[in-house]
C-alpha cells in the first residue's frame, strides 16, 4: 500500500509538473505573439538588415491585395495590420526623449495584440486621429499624463525635419521592458503624413488559434509568387529571446525531472525493501521447500511491475484530477526574463505525453524492484526462516 | 535398508562477530531409508544446525554429505534447491505457511514447484493431502483463520503431498498445547505407517521420542549417544 502510494505520488507529480511546464510554454508563446509580433511578418528582403540606415526604402504598397490572396488561397486571417516603424524624439514641456514610434492600424492591433494593455487613459483606437499612445515607463519619464500634448519630432523620408503635436490618449503596458520604456504608437495614416511616405514596411498577420505553423510553406510560396522581393518571418525568428528563454526553462525542467525520478526511485526502492523485509520469512519458507532463486526474483519483479503499473495509473489519474479540478484556475508566476509583469499560467495537460509518462513511471518504479528482488533472492534461508515467528 | 544420508566429519562454523563458533564439530551420522529418528539435545547443542545441513539449506564448513549415495557437499545452490523440492519435506516449529494463500493453495504450491503434474492433478493430490490431515472443511481458509494445530496440519500436508523421501521436522509440537500436540503426533504416526517415509525430528517432546525408532542425542555439535 505504501509503495503504491509512493509510485502514485511520483506519477502525479510528473503529470502536474508537465502540465505546468506546458502551460508556461503556451502562455509565454501566446504572450509573445500578442505583444508585438503576430504570427508572421512580411517585409521586403533586406529591410531587417538595413532598416536603421534606410528606414523608408522598403515600403510595401497595396497590402490589401496580398491579404485577399492569403485569405482566398490559404486560410482566413484573424489579424492583418501594417506597421510603419520610425525613430524620433518625443517632447513634453521641457523634456525630450528618443523612442521607437509605431504607425499602427490601432483598431486591428487592439483586437489581436491583447498583451498591449491600457495602463492609464484610453487606447489609441479610442482616441482621435491626432493622438499618441505611450509606453507607461516612457510617459513617466516625460512626466506626461493622458490629455497632455506631446510633440513628435522626426526625420522625414527626404531628410528634412518634421514635427506634429499629438494628444496623449493614454499609456500602455505590455510587460516587455523594451516596449514599455521606449515605444509609442500613433495612427498609421498620421505617421505616413508625418514621415511623408506611403505604405508601411511591415505587414503583420495572424491566423486562428495559434496554429500558424501549418501554413508556413503555403505562405512562403504565395508571398514569393506575389512579389519576389518580399519575405516572410515567423514570430520566433523575430523574438529570438523566446527560444533562449524556453531553452532556459527546458534545462530547469530536465534537472527537476531528474530530481523527481531519483527521489522517486530511492523512495520506491526503500519502500519495496521495507515491504519485502516484512515478508522475508515467507521467502525463506519458499526457498526452503524448493523455490529457486530466480523464481523468487521473478515473482518480486513481477509484483513490482504490477504495482508500478497500478500505482502509475492511479498517480496519472490523480495528477489529471489535480490539474483539471484543483488547479483549474492556474497560478500567477513572477515575470520571466525581459518582462516586467507577472504572468498567469493555466495548466495544460500534455495528453500526447501521457503514454510516455506512464511508460517512464512503470519503467522507473518497476526498475526500482530489481535491486530488492535480487537481494531477496539471495537471502540466507536459515536467517529468513528465523523471521517466521 | 539403504542409507539416505551419510554425514562424514561434518563441521559447521558460524562467525559471531569476529569469533568463530562451531555449531557442528566433526559430526558423523548415517540415516537409513524409512526410519523414524528423533534428535535430542539441550538448546544450543546443534540440533537445528544439523537439521539445516541435512535439509540441504545450509552447507557444511567442512566434511562431506552423501544424499541417496551422491555427494552433495559442494553442489550448486540450484541443484540443492531441486533436491529439496523433490525429496525433502519440512515441518517447522512456526508452521511457516504462506499467509496470502489458502490452506489448499499452500499445499498446492509445493506440487507446482515440481512441475510434474497438471493443474487438475495438483488440485486433486493437494485436496487428498488436506483430507488426510482432516482439514477438508478448512481448505479455503487462510492461515490467519486457522488455529495453531490446524496450521501445523496444513504444514504436514504440504510436506507429505509430494511423497518426499524424508521429512525433516524441527520441534513440530513446540508451539502447540498438549492436546493438539498429541493429535499431531497421532497424525504423524499414522502417516508414517501409511507412507513409510524417513522422518528426522528434533524435539524436546518425550512423547515424540517414545514414538521414534531411534534416538540421536547431540551435545556441543557432536553425537553424544546414538
Amino acid at each position: 500500500m505504501i509503495s503504491l502510494l509512493a509510485i502514485a505520488s511520483a506519477a502525479a507529480a510528473m503529470v502536474v509538473f508537465q502540465s505546468f511546464v506546458n502551460g508556461v510554454k503556451a502562455t509565454f508563446r501566446h504572450n509573445v505573439i500578442t505583444s508585438n509580433y503576430g504570427h508572421y511578418q512580411i517585409t521586403r528582403k533586406g529591410y531587417r538588415k538595413n532598416e536603421s540606415d534606410e528606414p523608408f526604402a522598403y515600403q510595401i504598397l497595396g497590402a490589401e491585395k496580398l491579404r485577399e490572396r492569403i485569405e482566398s488561397e490559404i486560410a482566413p486571417l484573424t489579424f492583418f495590420a501594417q506597421r510603419l516603424i520610425f525613430y524620433g524624439l518625443l517632447n513634453h514641456n521641457d523634456r525630450s526623449l528618443g523612442g521607437v514610434g509605431f504607425g499602427i492600424d490601432a483598431a486591428e492591433e487592439r483586437r489581436f495584440l491583447t498583451l498591449v494593455q491600457v495602463e492609464e487613459g484610453k487606447h489609441l483606437a479610442d482616441g482621435g486621429a491626432q493622438s499618441v499612445f505611450v509606453g507607461y515607463k516612457l510617459a513617466a519619464k516625460l512626466r506626461a499624463r493622458p490629455g497632455d500634448m506631446l510633440t513628435v519630432l522626426v526625420t522625414t523620408k527626404t531628410g528634412s525635419m518634421n514635427a506634429l503635436d499629438l494628444e496623449m490618449t493614454g499609456t500602455f503596458k505590455t510587460g516587455i521592458t523594451q516596449l514599455d520604456e521606449g515605444a509609442y504608437f500613433i495612427q498609421r495614416p498620421v505617421a505616413e503624413q508625418l514621415l511623408r511616405v506611403e505604405g508601411a514596411p511591415v505587414l503583420m498577420i495572424g491566423f486562428k488559434n495559434d496554429n500558424e505553423l501549418q501554413f508556413r510553406k503555403q505562405l512562403d510560396k504565395l508571398v514569393a509568387d506575389y512579389d519576389s522581393t518580399l519575405e516572410v518571418a515567423h514570430w520566433k525568428q523575430l523574438a529570438e529571446f523566446f527560444d533562449n528563454t524556453m531553452g532556459w526553462v527546458e534545462k530547469q525542467v530536465l534537472v527537476f525531472r531528474i530530481i523527481i525520478l531519483v527521489i522517486a526511485t530511492i523512495s520506491i526502492v526503500t519502500v519495496f525493501m521495507m515491504g519485502l523485509m516484512e515478508r522475508m520469512g515467507e521467502f525463506g519458507t519458499m526457498r526452503a521447500i524448493g523455490t529457486h532463486r530466480q523464481s523468487i526474483a521473478g515473482m518480486i519483479f513481477l509484483e513490482s511491475i504490477l504495482q508500478s503499473t497500478l500505482g502509475s495509473l492511479i498517480g496519472i489519474g490523480l495528477g489529471i484530477f489535480v490539474v483539471t479540478v484543483l488547479l483549474v484556475n492556474g497560478i500567477t508566476m513572477p515575470p520571466p526574463p525581459l518582462m516586467s509583469v507577472p504572468f498567469h499560467v493555466t495548466f495544460k495537460i500534455p495528453w500526447e505525453n501521457i503514454p510516455l509518462t506512464l511508460a517512464l513511471c512503470v519503467l522507473v518504479s518497476g526498475g526500482a524492484g530489481v535491486l530488492p528482488a535480487w537481494r531477496m533472492a539471495r537471502i540466507r534461508i536459515v536467517e529468513a526462516l528465523g523471521r517466521n515467528v | 535398508m539403504s542409507e539416505i544420508y551419510q554425514l562424514q566429519d561434518v563441521t559447521k562454523t558460524y562467525m559471531v562477530g569476529k569469533v568463530p563458533v562451531d555449531a557442528l564439530n566433526g559430526l558423523s551420522l548415517s540415516i537409513r531409508e524409512g526410519e523414524f529418528a528423533a534428535l535430542q539435545g539441550p538448546s544450543g547443542s546443534g540440533k537445528s544446525t544439523l537439521l539445516n545441513v541435512v535439509g540441504l539449506i545450509e552447507k557444511p564448513t567442512r566434511g562431506s554429505i552423501l544424499f541417496r549415495g551422491a555427494d552433495v557437499t559442494g553442489a550448486k545452490e540450484g541443484v540443492l534447491t531441486d533436491l529439496r523440492q523433490r525429496y525433502i519435506g519440512f515441518i517447522f516449529q512456526s508452521f511457516n505457511l504462506i499467509p496470502v494463500l489458502s490452506a489448499l493453495e499452500n499445499v498446492e504450491y509445493a506440487l507446482y514447484l515440481e512441475q510434474r503434474y497438471s493443474r487438475g492433478e495438483v488440485r486433486e493430490r493437494a485436496m487428498r493431502a488436506i483430507q488426510d490431515v482432516g482439514l477438508e472443511r478448512f481448505a479455503t481458509h487462510r492461515p490467519a483463520e486457522l488455529s495453531g494445530g490446524q496450521r501445523q496440519r496444513v504444514a504436514i500436508a504440504r510436506a507429505l503431498v509430494k511423497d518426499p523421501r524424508i521429512i525433516i521436522a524441527d520441534e513440530p509440537t513446540a508451539n502447540l498445547d498438549s492436546k493438539t500436540a498429541a493429535q499431531i503426533l497421532e497424525l504423524v504416526r499414522n502417516l508414517k505407517e501409511k507412507l513409510n517415509t524417513t522422518i528426522l525430528v528434533a524435539t524436546h517432546d518425550k512423547a515424540i521420542a517414545d514414538m521414534a525408532e531411534r534416538i540421536i542425542k547431540i551435545k556441543d555439535g557432536r553425537i553424544d549417544e546414538n
